[in-house]
């Protein structure tokens, strides 16, 4: 096994209270829910299972052994409250089998499309990075029913995958900061031919 | 090729930048030296991002070294030497500039198809070195290419259809020769590179194509190119989705080199804000 003090990024002699930082900061970021619909969601999987495996070892090396953080794994799977029509369907994104389950979306009649059909459809088109797509299928959605939680949820997850660290670029106007940005983007032109 | 895909500078930290600007200059001097002396001149940030992205994917060590340029050769700079990444991103770079120079001459008209049709035997020489260092670049990318002007001649509408096939372009050039789960997140953080710089390039050209008639997977939306900027803010949205997905695959990769990652994080999260955000309100001179 790889050095757990490794896995979590920190040095062997940081405190507990950097630890569990360190710890949470991974476990933000890799958590099931970032990856909901994502093709690699397993690879995420992994790397959290390591990284609680990591925590686990090193809370039992420190032998203080109180506080375990507990991480409550979410199940991403697509089975609540379906109709029979699109249990097959479900099954099939469930299973990874996205082209299967996209051609029997596309057999579904347009009349009977409904709040969940947009839904399945935006999570296939998701797993192919059409996200322009995925998103207006995901809010068609919501509107058709917004009452419904995973719906909701989906659209959300889009949302919330922005690292909030870098949400408050300010983009807007050309300040001081601009100015040297450029003069640097400038400099950098003129010196790397 | 575009050049969207860049850093914000003034957020990195100095020794990134040295590394970012000695990846620049690798590349430079090692598709000189090893595929043509043209990809000098055409060289773009891009594919110093793709550089960057194989040297953190094959985990390749590299090295730098202090050296003068023949291009500017009164300062010395540290310059990256040359390594499997950057002759492989160059090569990638010598074929894609070949096929996109074919393509642009079926897209022009009158004199400057002449000129560019003049070009073409030098790009071409470009391309035949490129491919005798890496035999199947140039399957990897005319194929998503035919298919693209396949679907452009038959007018599409899907902008994500279209760009599904410049996303897969990327990934194949960046996927190849890398294995196992790495390879799966190549090919996603490929993806949704190719993506990005398919909109983000369709979002600058919509007024040009719409004036010369082009063809332009946005036009079907925009038609009325007075109220452009409210409604780019769909474009901005998809474009930014795009980049989250870009990272969150990229964050699976273990990167150990913490400057190699903090740069790509720095070019996801900001420099593509800063550059997406010039092209959809169109304010050039601003910085």
């Amino acid at each position: 096994m790889t050095d757990p003090y490794k896995v979590l990024g920190v040095s062997p002699n940081v405190t507990d209270e950097e630890l569990k930082k360190a710890y949470r900061d991974l476990a933000k970021k890799y958590h099931p829910d970032a990856y909901t619909n994502n093709p690699l969601a397993d690879l995420a999987q992994d790397k959290m299972k390591q990284i609680n495996e990591a925590y686990d070892t090193v809370q039992k090396m420190r032998a203080n052994g109180s506080s375990s953080y507990s991480n409550n794994n979410s199940s991403n799977g697509y089975s609540s409250n379906t109709t029979p029509q699109y249990a097959r369907i479900r099954e099939l994104i469930n299973s990874s089998r996205f082209t299967e389950a996209d051609i029997l979306l596309e057999n579904v009649p347009l009349t009977e499309r409904g709040a969940e059909w947009c839904f399945l459809k935006g999570a296939v088109q998701l797993q192919k990075g059409w996200m322009f797509e995925a998103r207006k299928n995901f809010e068609q959605a919501s509107r058709m029913d917004p009452n419904n939680g995973e719906y909701k949820a989906a659209l959300n997850n889009l949302n919330n995958t922005t690292n909030p660290n870098y949400n408050s670029i300010n983009t807007q106007q050309c300040n001081a900061c601009d100015l040297c940005a450029g003069l640097a983007c400038a400099d950098c032109l003129c010196n790397c031919c | 090729m575009f050049g969207y895909i860049k850093p914000n500078m003034g957020e990195l930290k100095v020794r990134e930048m040295e590394l970012y600007k000695s990846v620049y200059c690798g590349i430079c001097v090692t598709g000189g030296k090893t595929v043509s002396r043209l990809t000098r001149f055409l060289l773009s940030y891009d594919f110093v991002f793709m550089a960057l992205l194989r040297l953190s994917l094959t985990g390749e060590e590299y090295f730098l070294r202090t050296g003068r340029c023949t291009y500017n050769p009164l300062r010395k700079k540290r310059i990256m030497n040359s390594n499997e990444a950057l002759s492989y991103t160059s090569a990638a770079f010598a074929v894609l500039t070949y096929y996109k120079a074919l393509d642009d001459i079926n897209d022009s008209k009158g004199i400057a198809k002449l000129m560019k049709y003049l070009a073409l035997p030098f790009f071409k020489r470009m391309k035949r070195k490129a491919e005798k260092l890496y035999i199947d670049l140039p399957g990897i990318i005319s194929e998503p290419l035919m298919k693209l002007s396949e679907l452009e001649k038959q007018n599409e509408e899907s902008i994500d259809a279209v760009a599904d096939c410049f996303g897969r372009l990327m990934a194949g050039i960046l996927e190849k020769d890398i294995s196992g789960a790495k390879n799966r997140i190549a090919k996603s953080c490929g993806y949704h590179m190719g993506r990005y710089i398919y909109i983000l390039d369709a979002c600058d050209d919509l007024d040009d194509d719409i004036e010369s008639n082009n063809y332009n997977p946005l036009k079907k939306l925009y038609k009325d190119k007075n109220k452009l900027s409210e409604d780019f803010i769909l474009m901005d949205t998809t474009l930014t989705d795009s980049m989250n997905a870009f990272m969150l695959s990229y964050s699976l990769c273990e990167e150990e080199n913490i400057d190699i990652y903090n740069i790509i994080e720095n070019i996801a999260f900001q420099g593509t804000k800063i550059v997406q955000y010039k092209v959809l309100n169109k304010k050039e001179d601003c910085q």
